[in-house]
């Protein structure tokens, strides 16, 4: 026998036994319960007359039925017939039986049990359904959530997936079909929409990929000692091109201490926050980013005069694909801000949206400033 | 398409890349009167075309099918010192720092574009043509003289420690390369230090804060999050 069907032999062996000792313990239970109900009849022996005492041992079949289930139930009917012909019916301590009308009362006693052991056994069940019932309707109700959700999520990939390829496709087809008849602006233009266009579609796909890592948790932080300016310088030439003539000023406190992160994913997080920012709020108005720390903590943010978000909407900034209702052009796929949420929660920080005074929106980043333990 | 003639100005570059619509790319890029481009679609072809072309140039990817990246970086490494760029993606930070550690030049994260392409090749062949450096660097407003230690910012002084300076002169000495920090640990601070990038990270901090005219937005010595630092070079489009 190798090793494998070995293994699968005493998976076997193991499964027998569990199954043998659950019918074991039922038939055990029942003995027991024969046993308590002569040990009850004992003692009211000196008030009664035998027959009455079949009552004590027929409870003990109700219970054995809803506790046990039906064969138990009719083990202790048979043993409960007996148990009182053995103790009770005279002559007492023998099986055999003096006042032959006794066959009678052990007769019906055994088809009483026998029935409402059944009776009984037939209502568990049929509980027993139900609950099955009610957890496979709340299994499937659950499932339906999650096929919505992610019928939204598709719908919102694709949508953010295909938008660009239409723009890249149509643009190429253009030049390569029309080229004769386009000016040399046009062709330009075209070009520009493309190559515009096939970088938003590589930031989306970089983002759509960090998602996967950080929900698969197979993102990985690298945590070194890091300069917080050099970060924001990081984000910053990342974003250049992006940004455009927009002010963005940075205040820091003069020598800040190095901060333990992962430069690759933090740098991330500032370029998806600056990236909303530049999104969201009015060209000509400044983007700001503070930096501040006391001795546990290091706070970054990011602020802008955009519109900000209605107070209710500001917790689920970060929830996956939730877009605030802005107008149209500023798109985006509602995965930079939860990308966001999932690297800085990974390093043990917080993040959260406020409103500013004045109007526009402030994203505050807390990092602790000492290295969290990272479960490997 | 690639037995154009060979004229003794033209650079020879070999691609090794397994995927052909990037080797058509690079094919209708690259093909110029500057240069002949060579394909290899596996590391083993790579290999063995590298040793029959001596190409002065020649561009890796990472992924390839049949090989590690990295040991093909090895086996070339093993007989000659052509600069070796690598194609990689953004996520994969740490195989190109293995790769740079393995003796690969520098790096291009997919996609790129033919700017920067262009400029990480001339910065290679350069390099390989010319080993000796300019005894004056200069980019924009910053000047440095390596025959006399002496370092200006818009013709004033400035005063460097000596680590600062033996740093700003190695970045120098590799103008429009990355370096990774591990490498420069190693030269600057000896092989004790080599994992210890927190002392790197402080010096670059200061000296930014003395080359820089906006320490938040460095414009001679870049970072490459991940990877390492990289002194730029006027007239590079990166």
């Amino acid at each position: 026998m190798n090793d494998a069907t070995f293994r699968k032999f005493l998976i076997n062996v193991h499964g027998v036994d569990v199954n043998f000792f659950r019918a074991a313990y039922g038939y055990l239970f029942s003995f027991l319960l024969v046993a308590a109900a002569t040990l009850v009849c004992e003692f009211i022996r000196p008030y009664l007359v035998p027959t009455n005492m079949v009552m004590v041992y027929q409870l003990a079949v109700v219970i054995a039925a809803v506790k046990l289930g039906l064969r138990p139930a009719i083990a202790t009917a048979f043993l409960g017939v007996l148990a009182f012909d053995f103790f009770f019916v005279p002559p007492r301590l023998t099986f055999s039986v003096a006042d032959k009308e006794y066959l009678v009362t052990f007769t019906g006693f055994f088809v009483v049990g026998v029935i409402i052991s059944s009776l009984v056994a037939k209502v568990r069940e049929q509980s027993l359904e139900q609950i099955r019932l009610s957890r496979q309707a709340e299994k499937a109700r659950v499932l339906q959530a999650q096929e919505n959700l992610e019928r939204a999520l598709l719908n919102s990939i694709s949508h953010d997936l295909r938008t660009p390829l239409v723009s890249i496709t149509g643009a190429l087809s253009a030049l390569q079909e029309k080229s004769d008849r386009l000016s040399s602006q046009a062709k330009q233009e075209l070009l520009e929409t493309a190559s515009d266009e096939a970088e938003r579609l590589n930031r989306f796909v970089g983002n759509l990929l960090d998602m996967t890592r950080l929900e698969a948790g197979a993102m990985r932080l690298k945590i070194e000692l890091c300069d917080v300016q050099e970060l924001i310088g990081c984000a910053l030439s990342a974003m250049e091109s992006r940004l455009g003539n927009r002010t963005v000023s940075v205040l820091l406190p003069p020598g800040l201490m190095l901060i333990p992160l992962d430069m690759v994913l933090m740098t991330q997080v500032l370029v998806n926050l600056l990236d909303n920012a530049n999104k969201y709020a009015p060209v000509t108005s400044a983007i700001e980013i503070n930096a501040s720390a006391t001795s546990d903590w290091l706070v970054l943010t990011v602020a802008d005069r955009g519109p900000g978000a209605p107070e209710a909407e500001l917790t689920h900034l970060f929830d996956k694909f939730y877009h605030v209702q802005i107008p149209e052009k500023a798109g985006g796929t509602g995965l930079g801000l939860s990308i966001c949420k999932g690297i800085v929660d990974a390093h043990g920080g917080k993040i959260v949206a406020k409103n500013r005074e004045g109007g526009g929106l402030v994203v505050e980043i807390v990092l602790p400033v000492t290295a969290q333990s990272e479960d490997e | 398409m690639t037995g154009t003639q060979h004229s003794g100005s033209q650079h020879r570059i070999l691609v090794i890349d397994d995927e052909s619509a990037i080797r058509r790319f690079l094919h209708s890029a690259l093909s110029s009167e500057e240069f002949n481009l060579h394909e290899a679609e596996s590391g083993h072809s790579g290999l063995s075309a590298a040793a029959a072309l001596r190409p002065d140039v020649i561009l890796l990817d990472l992924g390839l099918p049949d090989m590690d990246g990295i040991e093909v970086i090895r086996r070339i490494r093993e007989w000659s010192q052509v600069p070796i760029i690598i194609l990689s993606v953004r996520e994969r930070e740490d195989d190109k720092v293995a790769a740079l550690d393995a003796g690969a030049d520098d790096y291009l994260s997919k996609p790129f574009g033919v700017g920067e392409l262009l400029a990480r090749i001339r910065v290679s062949l350069r390099r390989s043509l010319t080993q000796a450096t300019e005894p004056v660097f200069t980019n924009d407003e910053l000047r440095v003289d390596l025959n006399l230690r002496r370092v200006t910012l818009e013709g004033i002084e400035i005063q460097l420690t000596p680590t600062e300076y033996d740093l700003l002169r190695l970045l120098i000495l590799h103008a429009g390369k990355v370096l990774t920090h591990r490498q420069i640990l190693k030269r600057i601070w000896g092989v004790a230090h080599q994992e210890q990038p927190q002392v790197l990270r402080v010096t670059i901090s200061n000296l930014r804060k003395k080359i820089e005219r906006d320490p938040s937005r460095p414009r001679h010595i870049t970072t490459e999050p991940g990877v390492g630092y990289r002194l730029k070079q006027s007239g590079q489009t990166v």
